[in-house]
């Protein structure tokens, strides 16, 4: 009897454990899918229909291929329901809704809802409407469910509606309608956010705005009005003869009111900032002129730009790097700068929502159905630029706990910039307080870096008050 | 049809009752919605099933008195 444990690599996805027709699993770098009877025969259903080459070749969801029998062993003498594995494209960085920035979350949506139309054109429907079977991979949202095609059944209804609310309409819309951004609400509701939580978040008047009423506040009433009752409803849908015609008309409609919807956050602070910043072009084009010169030397694999703003640093990043993950806790300059990346064709660069102070920890059943943003991928360059004086007197973090979190991200290389306290935005940030750090010193900080890292490279801007640094991880 | 449903609303939106925290399957409510959506015939559904809480509540009125 062949054990998981003799399996080699074998690593079962922690939040692959809803849908009855199989589940994903990893071997080193490569993804698998174990399907049951059902699964194997939907996939096949699948994969038989001219559907599913359209959808690969146009890149809406992942490619896949059926195994040999011999990869399949192992898994199936272990899990006896199991009769065949798939395999499927990696995709480079996983990334949560939470992360996501406004027009992340609207494509993401709109690509459910155009891949839903689409296969109710060959009869099929989406079994689920989770935000969590949409990727990013390139410059544009990517269904990577495959099991979660299936066989539209007449006389039932649009199995994924509540769900397409709860995780993608409502949080666009409490962005939307309401000027609150949604990344914490996903990050609290992970299957998104109840009715009972949308309802008054909506507002007295929130029911005005398109398919609020219908949405929101009507569901809402149903649900709470026959909760003690809990009469079958599924038998109403044959009666009704409900078929894919309703179902396209639903989806349509969903598709009108998303299309609507734009971000209307408050203006933000940091989106502005390149704009509004302290240094002068000479120190942008020197420390652009460092970045790049480090970058060609490295030749690095991916690079995470930390603080990112509107990816100014992200933009050189991508020319060397085939990944750049570029992080901001603002969630209008990432939406910024995947509004560029979209616009302009750029697919290296994934943008996230992500303060590097509270980086978005494991979730869900066990802490690792979703798992944390530092345990998803080690980086060969990390960039703080511009960063370590907020890090220091906006959040008070020591020296010693922002190079302990280079060293749990395990970076070969760092590229940081030293902001000295005369700095007319450091002069900012201390304005209307007290001064407790005595101890943010230059002579203080390399100590501290080079406890830890060599130096590679130092560079004093033109106007000799910013430091640039390239840093490599000792024992690499 | 517009106006048949506005009325349907406006009459269910009057009795609707206090929030409660829902046990059922969190999608009875994208049900009864999606219902709606099938037209004439599901309004009949809807006055259906609020037909039978109704005539249920009377019920339970007689059922408590001594």
């Amino acid at each position: 009897m062949t054990s998981p444990e003799s399996i080699p690599d074998f690593v079962r996805a922690s939040g692959s454990y809803r849908d009855p027709e199989g589940f994903v699993f990893f071997q080193g770098d490569r993804v698998f899918r174990a399907l049951t009877k059902d699964g194997l025969a939907s996939y096949h259903d699948f994969r038989q229909s001219p559907l599913s080459q359209w959808l690969e070749e146009e890149d809406w969801i992942t490619r896949t291929w059926e195994t040999d029998s011999a990869s399949a062993g192992g898994i199936a003498a272990k899990f006896p329901e199991i009769i065949g594995v798939i395999e499927q494209s990696r995709i480079p960085f996983i990334s949560y809704p939470y992360e996501w920035s406004f027009d992340m979350l609207k494509d993401a949506a709109l690509h459910t809802l155009d891949l839903l139309l689409h296969s109710g054109q060959y009869g099929f429907t989406l079994k689920d409407a989770t935000t969590y079977n949409i990727q990013f991979f390139g410059r544009r949202p990517i269904f990577i469910d495959i099991l979660s095609m299936a066989k539209y059944v007449p006389g039932t209804p649009w199995a994924g509606y509540t769900q397409f609310c709860q995780q993608f309409l409502f949080p666009l819309a409490l962005t939307a309608h309401r000027g609150v951004p949604f990344q914490h609400f996903l990050r609290s509701y992970p299957e998104g956010i109840p009715l009972h939580v949308m309802k008054p978040l909506l507002g007295g008047l929130g029911w005005r705005k398109a398919g609020m009423f219908k949405h929101v506040i009507l569901q809402s009433f149903f649900q709470t009005g026959f909760q003690a009752d809990n009469p079958a409803l599924k038998s109403n849908f044959q009666t009704l003869k409900f078929s894919l015609d309703h179902v396209t008309a639903l989806v349509r409609a969903m598709k009108k009111i998303i299309t609507q919807l734009s971000s209307s956050s408050p203006k933000s602070h940091w989106a502005g900032y390149s704009e509004n910043r302290s240094y002068t072009a000479p120190e942008v084009e020197a420390k652009q002129r460092f970045v790049e010169k480090h970058l060609q030397d490295i030749q690095p694999s991916s690079v995470w730009d930390l603080g990112c703003n509107t990816g100014e640093f992200s933009l050189i990043a991508r020319k060397y790097a085939d990944l750049v993950i570029a992080a901001d806790a603002d969630p209008e300059s990432v939406n910024r700068l995947y509004r560029h990346c979209r616009e302009n064709g750029i697919s290296e660069i994934l943008p996230l929502v992500l303060d590097v102070t509270n980086p978005s920890p494991g979730l869900g059943w066990n802490n690792l159905e979703r798992q944390g943003f530092l345990d998803r991928g080690k980086p060969t360059v990390v960039f703080m630029l511009a960063l370590l004086h907020h890090l220091c007197f906006t959040h008070n973090v020591p020296f010693e706990y922002i190079f302990n979190l280079l060293q749990v991200i395990e970076a070969e290389y760092v590229i940081l910039e030293f902001v000295p306290k005369s700095d007319p935005m450091v002069k900012k940030l201390l304005a209307n307080r007290e001064d407790v750090y005595p101890w943010y010193t230059l002579s203080a900080f390399e100590s501290e870096a080079f406890k830890h890292f060599s130096l590679v490279d130092r560079h004093e801007l033109p106007t000799g008050k910013r430091v640039l640094y390239c840093l490599k991880r000792r024992g690499h | 049809m517009r106006k048949t449903i506005g009325a349907f609303l406006i009459g269910i939106i009057l009795v609707e009752p206090d929030y409660a925290l829902a046990y059922i399957d969190p999608s009875a409510g994208g049900l009864l919605v999606q219902i709606l959506l099938g037209g004439i015939a599901g309004i009949g559904v809807l006055v259906k099933l609020y037909w039978g809480k109704l005539t249920k509540l009377f019920r339970k009125e007689k059922n408590d008195k001594p």
